[in-house]
């Protein structure tokens, strides 16, 4: 307090700057003590004026990149669901391809090929439709459905009915026909090359085999950054390893001649290898897209982290010199109160 | 000199001393009212010897009582639109509540993010439209609060003007007083006190400015030179404009059939809760409600749907809609959009609608192809979906009177928007703070050199006792003197 | 010589004496009235011319001298109407059914008519300035009639003269000239607009729009406006024409009014022309600010007070503060004042020692002012009075013991013969 006590100040106007100093240092001291206790500033706005509208933007960008962080969170597990069905496809092929290789050249093994290949034929189905949260992952943006058909149901899918109708059409007879023991080996390779071939072209894919659609999932992997986050039954690995299970169940092999056998059997193997390569190389393609996400992940946590940092600096109250002012504060209002007291004592009444 | 004159000079003593003790007394009654002045007696000599009491003065401070009346309009001002700036920050809230427009944008767009990640996903799709219908009540509500404020201030203007008329016909009353008093050659401190109580009371509401002319007649003027009062009072009027619609500014207060605010105004108030009530009614206000509608406005265009190419058809409404159902014009505020703000019906769940118009769009015309991004259906269609979390973050016109610029996002002009309030709370809280502080030295300084210190008060007191004590024994003296001639005649 | 004019002489000495107790009675009972001035009683020889050689005692005799002229004590009032004179001359009073007389005492009040009545039952004289001071007639008292105070007469004052100062702000934009308020159209336009509270001459409220335009460079326009022909808007278009209008021109190098135009005639509607003087008014850059705007005039209202110049002209002060002059109070005066015969009720008659009356204003030459609310203390001093009233008694018991002792000679003679 500075307020001279001299003559020309009166007591009454001491008093009243008195009065409005204790009102105001008492809410002074409520508004410290509350940022004290919370270590943030009581009223950021009117701290910070315009500088709020900063804060606001960081808070909406982290909250922005929150959402991005749990959405590829969801978008990671898909990868590990799809890699870990990708890889039990790569296996199930690679088990076929050294049966069929083994069979190529020891007809006593033809017998069980078959069956076999039917398996894997499951296997694949089994995989291509796996399910991750009730979504379909190879399905492309059609998640709701199944992306293939169960080859050996009955009636026939319209894939089988396909292949049976392009054996007949190629060879004049059922591919179930002892008579396809007749056929050569030339127009055997010649069917493979063109009939077959194109049932596993567009679109007799995309109308008979699989009903998923080409559209793969895309999300946004960052603030801004959209990548495609699913592989669909679309892409080529399905095909060839569909094509070559195709080729060994359904072109008659049962009855084929030894040459002719011969050919489709390198052409199952050539089909399954290319398969078995191309699906190698989308999981590399997947695998890429997936460490993408990981790294625009961790690179969105660090931003939140900064901004989260940088909006607590901004609003934090510094504690050290608040407890300074809060103390001076307290200790001028106390001596207010002192002075308060001893004005009301150095009346002059009480000398009368 | 005779004893008979001594007799007369120590009752003029007695009569002097007594009327100063009740002057005395006068000031001591008074010494906690801020607006009393010390009462100082003129004590004449007469030329026989005796005292009598000439006049009654104050210690009246003409400059610094003008100094506390402009300080006063000034806080006054300031005062006021801080009140209503406060008011506008709890739309906002603390930026930490993130119950700002703002925020709950950052929030929409959140949540489109988890639903474009999982499309499929109706319960994120749900999350989506209740962040965007927790953003039209926010906006509604902030509308009205908008319209509230407006609304209180122009109530507030009228309740003031009647106050200012009040004070003035009071000042007639007491001017009079005081001219039929000095024309009387009586006391007339306690009028001047008084008139300049109201002038202290007045000057808070108006800015005023006043000139002494003779014998203590005031003239007031507001502090842009419209006359208030002179001989008589002036009239201060407005008509009530309460309940104001959106787009509607309210009525201009006229002085003595002058119009002292608004942009016509030749001689415009400078200080005062009138005119601070005023810049809230007419211009700070609505900028900011201007602010709401251009959010409301954004929105509706950042979610709309757009026809496929080729076709010709306008877009239409999507997430976001109003009563209107159409895409109001770009980069120009449409008035009160805010307050009509709603989440589409056909999307909303809890009105019967379908999220799935969100991930597909075609809100506003079911079954028309032209609108509609997925006709397979597919579950798990995030195109259009990261389309609309691209739009938000994409540049769009405003309207340049929202004051925040022609162009910007929609995240960062909510962000903007609550930054301008902010800003101006604090150069407001800043200057209010400031002006209180001057005002109160102000006052403070006025009432130390005129106000009434107890202590000399009591000093005087002994001084005029003593002087009676004395008086007294002087006529003691001369009563004395006489019996003692009286005795002498025995 | 002789025993008996001894006795005579004695009884001559106790005789005065007692006079001289009559007038320390008769001060002593008027100490306390206003006005009154002292009487003392003064003595002379009466010589018996000696034969022979034998001495005669003669007498004494009294005269009463009257120090009419002596300043009593001023004592101060708290009432207006009491008054008194400080230095010479005597108010003019009128009692019922006789002549004018003079008298100090001044504690006047008003009786039911109003008229201001002293103790003594004297009405105070004066001359009515209703229609102007006229000319006073010294030595007599033609014209002087009794000082009624009406409290309920009305007055209006006409306004005539006024002021304004003010700056006019140098920034403000010219206005063209067919917007300008001096051609009162609709959409007049002003740079600064303030209103004046005229009255008329029965005291009725004019309010003055008084408007300035800023016409070009350093000129100005200013105009007048009666505010009761206003459009129902409260401004243009009025009604009735301007009442004035003033073309004004300013120095560009310091901003002072030059030209002759510095001041605007308005004839006030049913009152006088108010001559409104501009010549202080000035243009700076700046606001438009009064220093100063004034205009007389009163509306029509009862009276609240009267007050009184040294120079006695009561003014009546009316509720609205205006104030008229109503009497001019004269004072009398004599040649020789100590000369003049009292007469009841503290009044005074002129006698051919003291000469005529002459009626002189207050405050001027020889002639005291009046006081208001202060009253004339009677001029005895108790103390003297009691020393005198000592003296005459000793006195007095020295002539008795004179005529004992003669008394006793006289017995003595007469018992001669026995």
């Amino acid at each position: 307090m500075t307020t001279m006590i001299g003559s020309l100040t009166t007591v009454t106007s001491a008093g009243h700057a008195l009065a409005a100093h204790i009102r105001r240092g008492q809410s002074e001291a409520a508004r410290i003590e509350s940022e004290i206790a919370s270590g943030r500033i009581a009223d950021v706005g009117r701290v910070l004026g315009s500088e709020t509208s900063r804060l606001v933007g960081l808070r909406q960008e982290a909250t922005a990149l929150a959402a991005a962080i749990d959405a590829n969170a969801t978008v990671k597990s898909r990868f590990e669901a799809s890699q870990a069905a990708l890889a039990g496809i790569a296996e199930t092929a690679g088990a076929v391809l050294s049966t069929l290789m083994a069979a190529r050249n020891d007809p006593d093994l033809r017998a069980g090929l078959e069956f076999e290949v039917g398996t894997a034929m499951r296997a694949l189905q089994d995989l291509t439709n796996t399910t991750f949260a009730g979504r379909h992952l190879f399905s492309g943006i059609a998640t709701t459905t199944p992306p293939m058909p169960d080859y050996f149901s009955d009636p026939q899918p319209r894939s089988r009915m396909a292949v049976s109708a392009a054996f007949q059409s190629a060879f004049g007879m059922t591919n179930a026909d002892p008579a396809a023991a007749s056929i050569d080996a030339s127009s055997m390779q010649a069917f493979l090359d063109t009939g077959f071939e194109a049932l596993f072209a567009d679109p007799a894919w995309g109308s008979d085999w699989t009903a998923a659609s080409p559209e793969p999932l895309t999300s946004l992997i960052a603030a801004d950054q959209k990548s495609s986050t699913s592989l669909t039954a679309h892409d080529t690995a399905f095909r060839k390893i569909t094509a070559a299970f195709t080729m060994v169940l359904d072109t008659g092999a049962g009855n084929l001649n030894e040459a002719a056998f011969g050919v489709v059997a390198d052409a199952a193997i050539a089909k399954l290898s290319e398969g078995v390569a191309s699906l190698a190389e989308s999981r590399g393609r997947l695998g890429s897209v997936e460490a993408d996400v990981v790294r625009a992940t961790e690179r969105m946590e660090r931003q939140v982290d900064v901004m989260r940092g940088y909006i607590a600096d901004s609003e934090r109250v510094d504690l050290p010199a608040l407890s300074v002012t809060l103390n001076a504060l307290l200790t001028r209002l106390e001596a207010t109160f002192a002075v308060t007291a001893r004005m009301r004592s150095i009346s002059l009444l009480d000398a009368l | 000199m005779t004893l008979g004159s001594a007799w007369s000079v120590g009752l003029s003593g007695l009569s002097t001393a007594a009327d100063q003790i009740a002057l005395v007394s006068r000031n001591v009654s008074r010494a906690g009212d801020a607006d009393a002045t010390r009462k100082i007696a003129a004590q004449t000599t007469n030329a026989n010897g005796t005292v009598s009491i000439a006049r009654i003065d104050r210690t009246a401070e003409r400059a610094l009582l003008e100094g506390v009346l402009s300080r006063r309009g000034e806080a006054g001002h300031e005062t006021a639109i801080a009140a209503a700036l406060d008011r506008l920050h709890d739309i906002v809230g603390d930026p930490e509540l993130e119950s700002s427009p703002a925020a709950i944008v950052a929030t929409i767009e959140a949540e489109l993010r988890v639903f474009a990640a999982d499309p499929s996903n109706e319960a994120a799709g749900r999350a989506a439209v209740a962040a965007a219908g927790d953003l039209a009540r926010t906006l509604n509500a902030a509308s009205a609060e908008v319209s509230a404020v407006r609304d209180d201030a122009d109530r507030a203007i009228v309740e003031k003007v009647e106050s200012i008329n009040r004070s003035l016909a009071e000042l007639e009353a007491v001017s009079r007083d005081i001219r039929t008093a000095v024309g009387r050659d009586g006391d007339i401190t306690d009028l001047l006190d008084h008139r300049d109580a109201i002038l202290k009371s007045m000057s808070r509401e108006i800015g005023i400015r006043t000139i002494v002319r003779d014998a203590s007649d005031i003239v007031v003027y507001t502090d842009g030179g419209v006359t208030l009062f002179e001989a008589v009072a002036r009239e201060v009027t407005v008509t009530p404009s309460a309940p104001l619609g959106p787009a509607s500014t309210g009525a201009q207060i006229l002085v003595d059939g002058v119009e002292v605010t608004g942009l016509n105004a030749v001689m415009p108030l400078r200080s005062g809760t009138l005119l601070g009530l005023v810049e809230i009614r007419d211009v700070i206000v609505p900028t900011f409600g201007r602010q709401l509608d251009e959010i409301a406005r954004g929105l509706i265009e950042t979610f709309r749907d757009e026809a496929k190419a080729g076709t010709g058809k306008p877009a239409i409404p999507g997430l976001f809609t109003s009563e209107a159902g159409t895409i109001p014009p770009s980069g120009s505020a449409t008035p009160g959009l805010a307050a009509l703000l709603t989440v589409h019906a056909a999307i909303d769940p809890a009105k019967g609608g379908d999220v799935r118009y969100l991930r597909d769009g075609g809100a506003s015309a079911p079954g028309d192809p032209d609108y509609d991004t997925n006709p397979a259906r597919s579950a798990g269609h995030s195109a259009r979906l990261l389309e609309l979390v691209a739009a938000i973050s994409t540049a769009r016109n405003f309207d340049p009177e929202a004051g925040l610029g022609a162009t910007a996002n929609l995240r960062d002009f909510a962000a903007a928007s609550v930054g301008w309030l902010e800003e101006r709370r604090q150069v407001t809280s800043d200057r209010t703070e400031l002006t209180r502080a001057v005002s109160d030295r102000a006052e403070a300084s006025l009432l130390s050199r005129a106000g009434i210190n107890l202590d000399q008060e009591m000093a005087d007191l002994l001084r005029f006792e003593q002087s009676f004590q004395a008086s007294s024994r002087l006529i003691a003296t001369v009563d004395q003197m006489i019996r003692t001639l009286i005795e002498a005649t025995r | 010589m002789s025993i008996y004019g001894t006795l005579r002489t004695s009884i001559s000495g106790m005789s005065v004496q007692t006079d001289r107790l009559s007038t320390i009675g008769d001060n002593i009972a008027n100490v306390s009235t206003t006005g009154y001035k002292r009487a003392a009683a003064e003595f002379s020889t009466l010589v018996l011319q000696a034969v022979g050689t034998a001495y005669e005692s003669g007498s004494v005799e009294t005269s009463i001298r009257r120090s009419v002229a002596e300043q009593g004590a001023l004592d101060y009032s708290k009432s207006l109407t009491d008054l008194a004179i400080n230095g010479a001359g005597f108010f003019l009073v009128e009692t019922s059914g006789s002549d004018v007389q003079m008298t100090r005492a001044g504690n006047f009040t008003p009786n039911a008519s109003g008229e201001l009545v002293n103790s003594g039952g004297g009405k105070l004289l004066g001359y009515s300035l209703e229609s102007g001071l006229g000319a006073v007639v010294v030595n007599g008292t033609a014209g002087l009639e009794p000082v009624r105070l009406d409290e309920r007469a009305l007055k209006a004052i006409p306004s005539s003269e006024g002021a304004i100062v003010a700056n006019l702000p140098a920034s403000a934009s010219a206005i063209a000239a067919g917007d300008r308020p001096s051609v009162n159209g609709a959409g007049a336009q002003y740079s600064a607009r303030t209103s004046l509270v005229a009255y008329d001459s029965l005291g009725g409220e004019v309010t003055l729009d008084i408007y300035f335009a800023k016409t070009g460079p350093e000129a100005w326009e200013v105009t007048v406006f009666d505010r009761a022909t206003a459009a129902t808007s409260g401004s243009f278009p009025y009604a009735g024409p301007a009442l004035a209008t003033q073309s004004l021109a300013f120095d560009a190098s310091n901003g002072r009014l030059v030209g002759s135009a510095s001041s605007l005639a308005v004839p006030i509607p049913g009152g006088l022309t108010a001559d409104i003087d501009l010549s202080l008014m000035s243009q700076f850059a700046g606001d438009f600010s009064i220093a100063n705007a004034r205009i007389d005039g009163a509306p029509a209202v009862p009276v609240s007070t009267y007050e009184m110049s040294d120079a006695g002209v009561l003014t009546a002060v009316y509720q609205n503060g205006a104030r008229s002059p109503i009497y001019q109070i004269p004072l009398g005066y004599v040649m020789s004042p100590d000369n003049l015969s009292m007469v009841s009720g503290n009044a005074f008659l002129p006698t051919d020692a003291s000469g005529d009356i002459q009626v002189g204003l207050a405050d001027t030459a020889g002639l005291g002012s009046i006081v208001s609310g202060a009253l004339e203390q009677s001029t005895v001093d108790i103390a003297s009075e009691m020393a005198a009233m000592i003296e005459a008694q000793r006195n007095y018991t020295a002539n008795s013991r004179v005529f004992q002792t003669g008394a006793e000679l006289a017995d003595v003679a007469i018992s001669l013969r026995s």
